[in-house]
């Protein structure tokens, strides 16, 4: 017989346990994002870590595409192009002439001026991987050292291009935690920058084998030929010629590289060829480009790029074509242009373009960017040679590269070689994003300024107008940053 | 009915067998009726007490009872929600007649609390009321858009008049740092959770959707605004925007009682904006031309200049093409019954409104049903089921009212033929848009007095809110040239559980009633997406027949969040004049990281009746009641998103000028075939120590009533602080990577006073009686911390700028300020250093018939440099004044609203201008242009022209960019927005046609406004305070009803 107050009191446990049901559950309040990846579902696996490497040259990719900065930075301000208004590029007229300090106002984020003077693009790239390198070491995988190399590269050719851009800038070798209360890093010293990209770009050498790991990536992603071809070039940008040299042999003598024959030109640009050391995926389904991309502003008329009948967007300069192939039966010149006797003279490395629409409409461009090649580093060497007095050894180089361009052997003095080489980079590696770091380490080795019709004259090179001013909108969110020098008062 | 009863036999019985007793000792048996003083109708349900024992009893629907008195010198107590309470000395008498009396001043009215019901007059906060029979009936799907002008405090604003749609609500003042952002207030339905800011819809084409038209309007009995912390913090994490509780009818009278109304009407085809058509708009613009000395007639359009060809020379009116007289009816019908055993009522609300642009409609089918048991003596249980079915239609569905833009809205020139006119039309009406929503709001409660003076409650609350919407979008009309179909799911399912402890005593002097609860939360939100694209086969119209591939794609996204609270409320009251309460109120949220998981919400208030102190006997006649009370508080709220302390990754690889080709949808995610996975660095930063935002706030207010009641008024002075509000859109450091960042960074305060004012401005003795209500309410709005040193944050696309800045009220306008039009060159400032004329970013110079901008920094130069802050889009000053008329059985109510000290930009102006200035020669024929009439504006056409805008034949300056000053206008309106007419068939005829109530009624509403906005209406413009003219117009309504009691 259950009495009233038994009663009662199985109502009260009852409502005891209703209200405790609320409370019992510590688990209650963790609820983690089914939706949104992580860092906490992420870094376990080989895929992961995969994926996260893939990012840092996504983001390298990103960087490079915005404002078409490849192009932008290593083609425009040079004497390839025309400082003239072309039909359509209102928004590189300035990049090209060199007025970089152009007022642009702080929201409109999509000039490419703007994009230009704005670091954030590397530092994402940067910061990825440095991600990479403080997670993947904790994730058990065969490939965990290639990895490493990758994000290690990634690094370094960030820095290295950021240095060549703009000099100093902040140095960051810790992932990025809590922006909110992140603080300001002022602007390190060029030498100090190139310096953090060469010990990385060593590490990577000694963390990368020369096979991808994955058969389809070589070229694509760096092994140790590209990390070795980076950190050529970082020499030379510094003038360390005597320790470039060697690097840059490392490549060459590798036997992993072969070079395309010179009838077959075009292709190298498509991507991955026999002679690609480092190269920007863009070619593969699902990467390809529309406009604002290099091909649409360097292609026209019907055969190249059926929606442009008009002028080419970005006009080449005449002298200077007519100039650096004054040899008219150079395989590259007549390869890697067209139109060469109208009024404008178009450059087709970047023509793979596929119609997706019926007549020849919805173009896209399938062109990888080519940032390293056997003939770079070969002639890097040769210019690396020249400037350490071994005459002998560069003309080797020089005349193999133009030998395969059916061009007799170089003529040129002792005293004009290294000119001469940096011509020859001209020629073979027009538009490739080449000729206005050539050109700066030639008004340095030789005290010639060339950048054509007045881009950067002589003395303004001396006053140090070949690095990149920082858009305003970088100083206003970090008040350490000072301006480059050159630009100081002008934005 | 047989069957009902047999299953509340059980508790019937029991009901029976306690009422024994009584029956027993029953010493003296009173008979009475309770009438309605005014309309002399008897009213069902009220309470009718003994004074000194325990029993009462309600009336039936005949308004009578009877009770069994046992106390010697008996008094009643009558009370009834809406009327004045009455004590009456029963006497020897053994039949009553009882005439209850209107409470117009609603001093007894009660008011739930947070989980406490507490009269009026004792409140201690900030509360203001709306009864349901004041807005009922008003023609729109949702109730908040029937409050405008009629609470102080309350802001409600229209930004469309689509059949449905949101509008701006704020209690004191806007909480949003997010442009374009509103902060809505917290409903709460029947003690139900309402929270529309958790509730939108997120993109699913739907656009504007209200969740309010869940909500049945005439199922409201009482609307309470809560606007201090006094009233507001025991709702903690969810009360900083303020609580709008609303409660809905319940059952009242014992036998089943019937009612049914009904009303039908029209939406007004909208008045067009003016504009000039056929010969006029050519007169018009030839005009123009030749007198400000165009000399390119050679090139001018042939629209223009070839009057004759009968392929321009058309008057056609483009929005009428679109615009449409349309329906609105409305069809309640109910019943309830109380009894001591169970209760229930039933309602059901059919509402269809035709939109007055073509192609749209709203409606709604909601079953409401309230039951409420009580299985033994001290035990309750009720059940509220409130779904809803609600069918929307948005035109073509693509979010364009119009084919066309304001920036080049056709001219009157074009020919339309019949066939293309079908054509548009039938393409707003004719294409699958199956855009459904269902909601089901549902609360299950359980109350247990478990000892006298105690009483526990367990509430179970849900809501389901599922919206799918089918769209097909034709070949017709789809610019891709290709048959695509759409589907989106929504589903937002939330639950709460709450258990509380009511203890409430009154010992001498003293009474003290507390409440302690505890509570849990969970949400789900869950959103699936899927576009097929190519339709091939004829027919199919929806994502059917499509292989795997580049044209079918689909996402789905889940999302949860959860929260536990703890509170408690006490109240204390002294000789019934001294009162004090204070709430407490503890709540964690999962969306922030453990440390930073719990928020701490509390109030303290006190009020003092004076008017009950023997000292103020003297000046009670005049003063009939006055009370001053005092609240501080801290409410909160948690806006970010579910996860906003988890950095997202993203997988998205596209890289400018980087496509799919083809408009292939979906995102390029891998570089060279491997996907790839990286903290999104073009979304803002998260911010692992994210937090709750708080709010404290004080109010200071006072209520009195004077002259028998006949005036009553209610004043308060409110601060409310805005303290660590959420930001994300914070420029970051580029070092970091990240564009922006996020975290608990911007502090501002709203600050005012309201004042309400309620008259009885006639005798009460006399059958005409005239009522008014007036309210207003002034607030203003500033921000008083930003991050980085309180650096102004710029919002907006780039020529749109609006600003925080400290000082500032929220979202000023960045504009260049216009001081008239340049008469001649000479006239144009010339840089001495240079003897160049102003020029315009650097570019052209400024020159005759150009709007003469001030040149800030004096460089010579208009550029972002010389823009200045030029008003903000929140409304300073808001109110309305009611006026109520009755006579006999005829009433009349007339709304009108107003407010003040807003400001908008003037986008139709703009787009209209700028669209027609770039070539005239070709521009001017085909698209409207100059054509409209912007309520009188002059543009400056030769020297001497004394005009308020510049020339329209040359634009060197971009002289109608947006952010000049006189496209910023003053959004201030009165709009006289609604009478209501009613009759009330006299209880004679009533109980001639043998049913219990008549009335009739009809409505107009929004009949004019009145501002000083060149725009086509002064209150459509968004919440960040930008017109664009082509908005969805508010149409005037017109509708007729009838009430009927059976």
């Amino acid at each position: 017989m259950i009495t009233m107050k038994q009663l009662f009191m199985k109502k009260y446990i009852f409502y005891l346990l209703l209200a405790l049901t609320i409370t019992s559950c510590s688990k209650f309040l963790d609820k983690e994002p089914y939706s949104t990846a992580t860092d906490g579902g992420l870094w376990r696996t080989e895929d992961d870590a995969n994926s996260a490497v893939a990012a840092c040259y996504a983001l390298l990719r990103m960087a490079l595409n915005d404002g078409m900065a490849y192009y932008a930075y290593g083609d425009m301000p040079t004497d390839e192009f025309s400082s003239t208004y072309g039909g359509g590029d209102y928004a590189y007229f300035y990049i090209k002439n060199g007025q970089w300090a152009q007022p642009i106002p702080a929201a409109n984020t999509y000039e490419p001026v703007m994009k230009l003077r704005r670091y954030e693009n590397f530092y994402r790239t940067i910061d990825q991987a440095n991600r990479c390198i403080k997670h993947i070491p904790s994730i058990p995988t065969d490939r965990q050292q290639e990895f490493l190399g990758e994000a290690y590269f990634n690094r370094a050719f960030s820095y290295f291009y950021m240095a060549r851009v703009w000099g100093g800038v902040p140095l960051v070798l810790q992932a990025v935690e809590d922006v909110a209360t992140s603080t300001n890093v002022a602007r390190a010293t060029e030498k100090e920058i190139l310096d953090q990209a060469i010990a990385d770009a060593k590490q990577a050498i000694i963390s990368l084998p020369w096979s991808n790991g994955v058969s389809s990536d070589k070229v694509v992603r760096a092994n140790k030929g590209a990390a070795y071809a980076l950190l050529a070039h970082i020499y030379a940008w510094q003038g360390d010629y005597a320790k470039c040299a060697p690097i840059a042999d490392s490549v060459i003598s590798s036997g992993f590289y072969s070079y395309v024959n010179r009838n077959n030109y075009l292709s190298i640009y498509d991507g991955k060829s026999s002679e690609g050391i480092f190269e920007i995926a863009q070619n593969a389904s699902n990467e390809g480009a529309s406009y604002n991309s290099i091909a649409f502003y360097t292609l026209r008329s019907d055969k190249y790029l059926s929606i442009n009948t008009g002028n080419a967007y970005l006009p080449l300069n005449l002298t200077t074509l007519s100039a650096l192939y004054n040899d008219t039966t150079d395989l590259r010149r007549n390869s890697a242009f067209a139109y060469l006797s109208s009024t404008d003279p178009i450059c087709i490395k970047y023509d793979n373009i596929t119609y997706n629409g019926a007549g020849n409409t919805d173009p896209l461009a399938f062109n990888n960017i080519i940032v390293f090649r056997l003939s770079d580093i070969t002639l890097l060497r040769a210019e690396a040679l020249a400037a350490t007095g071994n005459y002998g050894g560069a003309r080797v180089l020089l005349d193999t590269i133009r030998t395969m361009a059916g061009l007799p052997h170089s003529k040129a003095d002792d005293a004009d070689l290294f000119e001469n080489v940096i011509d020859e980079r001209g020629r073979e590696l027009f538009l490739e994003g080449h000729r206005f770091y050539d050109l700066v380490r030639l008004a340095k080795k030789t005290g010639k300024v060339e950048f054509g019709e007045d881009k950067i004259s002589a003395t303004q090179f001396q006053q140090g107008k070949y690095y990149w001013p920082l858009d305003p909108v970088l100083i206003t969110a970090n008040s350490l940053l000072v301006q480059t020098p050159y630009w100081k008062g002008k934005l | 009915m047989s069957y009902q009863f047999t299953h509340l036999k059980v508790p019937l019985i029991g009901i029976c067998l306690l009422l024994l007793p009584y029956v027993l000792f029953a010493q003296v048996k009173l008979s009475g009726k309770v009438t309605d003083k005014k309309s002399n109708t008897p009213v069902p349900g009220v309470v009718v007490r003994e004074k000194g024992s325990k029993q009462g009893t309600t009336t039936n629907d005949k308004g009578q009872f009877t009770l069994e008195l046992k106390t010697a010198n008996p008094s009643l107590l009558v009370s009834f929600v809406g009327f004045q309470s009455q004590e009456i000395k029963v006497g020897n008498r053994s039949v009553l007649e009882i005439q209850l009396e209107e409470d117009v001043k609603g001093l007894n009215d009660v008011v739930v609390i947070g989980y406490q019901d507490i009269q009026r007059r004792k409140t201690t906060g900030a509360v203001s009321s709306v009864k349901g029979k004041d807005i009922e009936n008003i023609p729109y799907a949702t109730f908040d858009q029937m409050l405008q002008g009629r609470v102080a405090g309350l802001s409600v604003l229209s930004v469309s008049g689509e059949p449905g749609s949101n509008g701006i609500v704020n209690v004191r003042g806007s909480n949003s740092v997010t442009l374009g952002g509103v902060s809505n207030p917290l409903y709460v339905i029947d003690g139900i959770i309402y929270n529309v800011n958790d509730m939108l819809p997120s993109n699913n084409g739907s656009y504007n959707n209200n969740p309010l038209t869940a909500i049945n309007p005439n199922d409201i009995e009482s609307i309470d605004v809560l606007k201090d912390a006094s009233a507001a913090a025991i709702y903690g994490a969810r009360g900083a925007n303020g609580v709008i509780l609303v409660k809905t009818k319940r059952p009242k009278s014992g036998l089943p009682q019937y009612t049914v109304n009904y009303y039908t009407g029209i939406a007004q085809k909208p008045a067009m904006k003016p504009m000039l058509v056929g010969a006029a708009e050519r007169r018009m613009k030839m005009e123009m031309l030749y007198k400000s000395g165009y000399n390119n007639f050679a090139n001018l359009s042939v629209f223009l200049t070839d009057s004759l060809n009968p392929a321009f020379n058309n008057n056609t009116d483009w929005q009428g093409i679109f615009l449409q007289n349309a329906s609105i009816n409305n069809i309640d019908a109910s019943v309830s019954a109380a009894n001591q055993g169970y209760s229930y009522r039933l309602s059901v609300n059919g509402y269809n409104e035709e939109g007055v642009m073509r192609g749209y409609y709203m409606k709604r089918l909601s079953p409401h049903l309230f039951l409420s048991l009580n299985p033994g003596k001290k035990i309750n249980i009720s059940i509220d089921v409130l779904p809803s079915f609600v069918k929307v239609k948005h035109g073509t569905g693509d979010g364009t009212r119009y084919p066309f833009d304001t920036w080049n809205f056709p001219s009157s020139f074009w020919n339309v033929s019949p066939q293309q006119k079908a054509a548009y039309q039938g393409n707003y009406s004719n294409v699958l848009d199956n855009d459904n929503f269902f909601y089901l709001t549902s609360n299950v409660k359980l109350t247990d007095t478990l000892a006298k003076h105690l009483v526990f409650t367990s509430s179970f609350s849900h809501n389901y809110n599922n919206n799918r919407r089918d769209y097909y979008k034709d070949k017709s009309i789809n610019t891709l040239n290709r048959n695509d179909a759409y589907n989106y799911n929504n589903l937002t399912a939330r639950w709460e559980v709450e258990n509380y402890i009511n203890w409430s005593k009154t010992m001498g002097k003293h009474s003290v009633s507390v409440v302690l609860g505890q509570g849990a939360e969970n949400q789900q939100n869950k959103f699936t997406y899927a576009e097929g694209n190519n339709l091939t086969v004829g027919g199919l119209q929806t994502i059917e027949g499509i292989s795997r591939g580049n044209n079918l794609y689909a996402e789905s996204h889940l999302e949860e969040r959860s929260r536990l609270s703890w509170f408690g409320r006490l109240n204390y009251e002294y000789k019934e004049k001294y009162l004090v309460s204070g709430s407490y109120r503890r709540d964690a949220s999962s969306k922030y990281s453990s440390n930073n998981r719990w928020g701490n919400f509390y109030s303290a208030s006190a009020g003092w009746i004076v008017s009950e102190e023997p000292f103020f006997e003297p000046a009670k006649k005049i003063v009939n009641f006055l009370k001053f009370r005092g609240s501080y508080g801290v409410t909160g709220n948690d806006p970010a998103g579910y996860y906003a302390k988890y950095q997202a990754l993203t997988t998205n690889a596209s890289y400018y000028s980087s496509s799919l080709g083809g408009n292939v949808i979906g995102n390029m995610s891998n570089y060279n075939g491997t996907t790839v996975v990286y903290p999104d660095y073009n979304s803002p930063a998260a911010n692992r120590n994210i937090t709750w935002e708080s709010y404290p706030q004080t109010d200071i207010g006072m209520d009195v009533n004077l002259i028998h009641d006949r005036i009553s008024l209610t004043a308060d002075w409110y601060a409310r602080d805005g303290k660590n509000v959420y930001l994300d859109n914070v420029l970051a450091r580029g070092t970091t990577g990240y564009s922006f960042y996020s975290g608990n960074l911007v502090d501002f305060r709203n600050t005012g006073i309201e004042i309400t004012l309620n008259t009885s401005n006639l005798p009460s003795g006399w059958k005409l009686q005239w009522n008014t209500n007036f309210n207003v309410a002034f607030n203003k709005n500033y921000i008083t911390r930003l991050p980085d040193n309180n650096r102004d944050l710029v919002a907006g696309p780039p020529w749109m700028q609006q600003t925080l800045t400290v000082g500032r009220p929220m979202f000023t306008y960045k504009v260049w300020q216009v001081k008239g039009v340049y008469a001649k060159d000479a006239d144009v400032p010339t840089d001495p250093l240079t003897g160049k004329r102003l020029t315009f970013d650097g570019g052209n110079p400024y020159g005759a018939g150009d709007p003469i901008l001030v040149d800030q920094n004096g460089d010579y130069k208009i550029d972002l440099l010389d823009k200045v802050s030029y008003g903000d889009p929140q409304a300073h000053v808001t109110g309305g004044m009611t006026n109520t008329f009755t006579y006999k059985g005829f009433s009349v109510s007339v709304l009108c609203t107003f407010i003040k000290g807003r400001k908008l930009w003037n986008g139709y102006l703009s787009d209209k201008l700028n669209g027609s200035s770039g070539s005239i020669a070709s521009s001017w024929g085909p698209n409207s242009g100059p054509a409209s009439d912007f309520k009188g504006a002059t543009f400056w056409q030769q020297e001497g022209d004394n005009a308020q805008y510049g020339s329209l034949l040359s634009n060197n300056v971009d002289k109608w960019n947006i952010a000049n000053s006189v496209f910023v206008e003053d959004a201030s309106f009165f709009r006289m927005k609604n009478i209501m007419l009613g009759y009330n068939f006299t209880p004679a005829l009533v109980k001639h046609l043998k049913i219990g109530g008549l009335r009739i009624y009809g409505m107009l509403d929004n009949i004019f406004v009145l501002s000083n906005a060149t725009v086509p209406d002064p209150e459509l413009i968004n919440a960040a305070g930008y017109s664009s003219g082509n908005d969805y117009p508010l149409p005037k309504k017109y509708t007729l009803g009838l009430q009927v009691q059976l």
